[in-house]
């Protein structure tokens, strides 16, 4: 079934708008938390609540491109859940590597209270990553939007993992540089 | 602002940077404009005062490899593509204009288009040096230096342009494929390199313990198993890869291979020591070359019974062993209280008969053909591996061994009936038996969950990976002992395999004699469980005729 006609389903409150959803995109969306949460049953939850946020979420939204929708949601939840962990002092893997590795775009002395409209921050990172090339991008895109191992990214592209590494670090550096110069962060 | 809040950030970035390209240069696009500079670069040729009398090529299509093989004459790997099954959608072969297209000293290239396993590839061979230079990562596959690039810029559907190049008598190969992960490149390099698809090496590839295999300098080891172990040899024979010898056994049992000259005719044999029982119990195989062909040689049932070695009913009563450093067989058998020894050297009383790649199963006999079993229309289970359509036939066996009727499973794959699953049951009853996709790969695996035994009921998941190879997954001893360990000390337990048919889910529940439940694994991922073959055929000894009579 096209995404338009899944869109309509969910528009038109019908209930087969999840079933349609999850039979063409419920793999897809199972790896997208399952990289966050190795746990299955935690992943699955996240990708219930997904449709359920895709349900309150479709009207008034019509999503051009429904894969991505409902995959920005389900890592948004999967997010949460491993959040909730993390407080519980479980889990770790990939997600705490790479905020671990993201922490270095942020100055040290950067109060965490210090506000920055989330829209907006989204906004920022997504103009700095127009200024990059397409391989910087797709490997950037690939670690902290996926949250997808280093070795898999290095495999994907066919780079050795001290490349990819160090493709990642100076990203890392230029967003920092960035948001310093727009005055997203001080420094 | 934290880390947490830009993770959060990366989130929400704009759709169109989180998903891939909608479209890249695709060959098919290259291949267009490719032709367009053809023909303007024909154009400037047939311009009066710019044609050159040398170096000029002519482009000759052909409708079929066959032809192409025919006229080149020596080996082009190109012809495997064919016997792969890849649909050719051009093939084109470029040649000096000043000889004829039949003289192959003057061809340049040869471009072949196509679809194989549904992915379009391209196969350009070059007679005249590489068409360009190959960066990538260099390998090794199949006994050939491979150079792998992939393109992380040029993407189709997700799919990457990779490149495998590599050289081989005298002829330059470039092969281009679509693929995901660069790992997938190497199924459709084995299908260039040798006409089919194998399985996965091991990590230790070009496992080469002998100079020489049996006279081939060029051989590879492919080991497969986890709690056993299938040495399998292959060469390359007129173009095609070949198993010649195989050594089955158990880590640290006393298996192994030997290459040594037992007749002293200047090419060496294989000599192995299998244990097929598990019980350490040696069975020893001679594999040999010569006439033309490939041999493997047993000491015969009627050799031991002219010795007067007994043979017990339940208990592998004879072992045989090669000792390679005394250089001799030996054989013992075991009975009557004691042990009596024989030896011979050279070939002895071995007895060869023409090899079959795998034609005995995991216990060393020869399996049952489909017209040997007992028929039914009994249809225990909607599909097997994907296939409504399968075959089913029963074998009953003796009281006098298990009592049980084996209930063997045949689905068509590559053209051919094959055997994929032999199940116990009790007899008259039919096997328990369900189909559904565990590791969602689009091919449902087959699970068997055996008679339950005193220690629980054992799961057999047959399935058949994107390599085309089947394989059995069962529950291996370190998974039955770390879920063994979710239970109560002190009391007796065992792990019962459950299949849930409304969600297609398998899981091992630990439980006690009286049926409580104390933990349950869900069973997802099949690389978690353990190559370890749970199908058992028992059989009497083992018939000798030629290849040709066993039609699996």
């Amino acid at each position: 079934m096209r995404d338009k006609e899944i869109v309509e389903l969910f528009w038109s409150r019908s209930e087969s708008a999840i079933e349609r959803a999850g039979e063409k995109y419920g793999r897809y969306l199972l790896t997208v938390a399952g990289r966050i949460l190795p746990d299955e049953r935690e992943a699955e939850e996240a990708v219930n609540d997904a449709y359920l946020g895709a349900w309150n979420a479709i009207p008034p939204h019509r999503p051009e491109d429904l894969r991505t929708f409902l995959a920005k949601i389900a890592r948004r939840e999967a997010l949460k859940v491993w959040r909730r962990g993390r407080a519980e002092k479980r889990g770790g893997g990939e997600t705490r590597a790479a905020l671990e590795e993201l922490s270095e775009c942020i100055p040290s002395n950067v109060s965490p209270e210090a506000e920055v409209e989330a829209g907006e921050l989204a906004r920022a990172v997504s103009s700095f990553l127009r200024g990059l090339s397409e391989t910087e991008r797709a490997v950037f895109v690939r670690r902290y939007w996926y949250l997808e191992p280093i070795d898999d990214v290095a495999r994907r592209f066919g780079f050795t993992k001290s490349k990819v590494k160090s493709m990642l670090m100076r990203t890392r550096r230029r967003l920092r540089d960035y948001l310093v110069r727009e005055e997203y962060i001080d420094e | 602002m934290n880390e947490d809040k830009l993770l959060d950030a990366m989130g929400e970035i704009d759709d169109d940077l989180i998903r891939p390209p909608r479209r890249g240069r695709s060959w098919r696009w290259a291949a267009v404009i490719a032709a367009a500079f053809a023909a303007a670069a024909a154009l400037v040729f047939f311009l009066p005062g710019k044609i050159s009398s040398t170096g000029e090529l002519a482009t000759e299509s052909f409708s079929s490899l066959e032809e192409v093989q025919r006229l080149y004459g020596g080996r082009l790997l190109a012809g495997n593509l064919e016997s792969a099954g890849a649909v050719l959608s051009g093939i084109e072969l470029e040649h000096r204009r000043d000889t004829d297209v039949s003289d192959a000293s003057g061809w340049d290239s040869l471009r072949i288009a196509g679809e194989l396993d549904g992915e379009s590839l391209e196969l350009s061979c070059s007679f005249n040096g590489p068409e360009s230079s190959a960066q990538g990562v260099k390998l090794k596959r199949n006994g050939v230096a491979v150079t792998v690039e992939m393109d992380p810029e040029e993407v189709w559907e997700g799919k990457h342009r990779t490149r495998a190049s590599f050289e081989l008598d005298g002829v330059y190969y470039d092969l281009t494929v679509y693929v995901r992960e660069m790992d997938d490149i190497y199924k459709y390099l084995d299908m260039v390199m040798l006409g089919r698809s194998i399985s996965e090496k091991d990590e230790t590839p070009l496992y080469h313990p002998f100079d020489t295999l049996m006279g081939f300098e060029d051989y590879r080891v492919e080991v497969e198993g986890d709690s056993f172990f299938n040495w399998h040899f292959y060469v390359a024979v007129d173009g095609a890869e070949r198993c010649v010898a195989e050594v089955f056994g158990f880590p640290d049992s006393g298996m192994g291979a030997y290459s040594v000259d037992l007749d002293g005719d200047g090419v060496p044999e294989v000599v192995t020591n299998n244990i097929y029982g598990g019980d350490g119990v040696t069975e020893v195989k001679v594999y040999r070359y010569f006439d033309g062909d490939f041999w493997v040689g047993e000491i015969p049932a009627s050799w031991l019974e002219d010795l007067g070695f007994e043979d017990l009913a339940w208990v592998q009563s004879v072992s045989q062993r090669y000792d390679p450093e005394k250089n001799v067989f030996e054989v013992i058998n075991y009975a009557g209280g004691g042990e009596r020894r024989e030896t011979f050297t050279g070939l002895g009383p071995l007895r060869f008969r023409r090899f079959a790649e795998s034609a005995t199963d995991h216990m060393g006999y020869l399996p049952l053909t489909y017209d040997e079993l007992e028929p039914t229309d009994a249809r225990p289970v909607e599909n097997v591996l994907g296939q409504s359509g399968y075959k089913v036939g029963i074998e009953h066996t003796d009281p006098g061994w298990d009592g049980q009727d084996w209930w063997h499973f045949w689905v068509e794959l590559d053209g051919r009936l094959t055997c994929v699953a032999e199940v116990p049951a009790r007899p008259g009853e039919e096997p328990e038996v369900y189909s559904s996709d565990i590791d969602g790969d689009g091919t449902p695996e087959l699970i068997s969950i055996l008679p339950e035994s005193p220690v629980g009921g054992i799961v057999s998941i047959v399935s058949r990976g994107p390599d085309g190879r089947l394989r059995d997954y069962g529950v291996n001893p370190d998974m039955q002992e770390e879920i063994k360990s979710h239970g109560p000390e002190g009391t007796a337990l065992k792990t019962v395999c459950r299949f849930d048919r409304e969600t297609g889910r398998l899981s091992l529940d630990l439980e006690d004699y009286y049926g409580t439940v104390y933990y349950t694994r869900t069973v997802a991922d099949l690389d978690e469980l353990g190559f370890v073959n749970c199908r058992h055929s028992l059989k009497g000894e083992p018939e000798y005729f030629t290849a040709g009579d066993w039609e699996g």
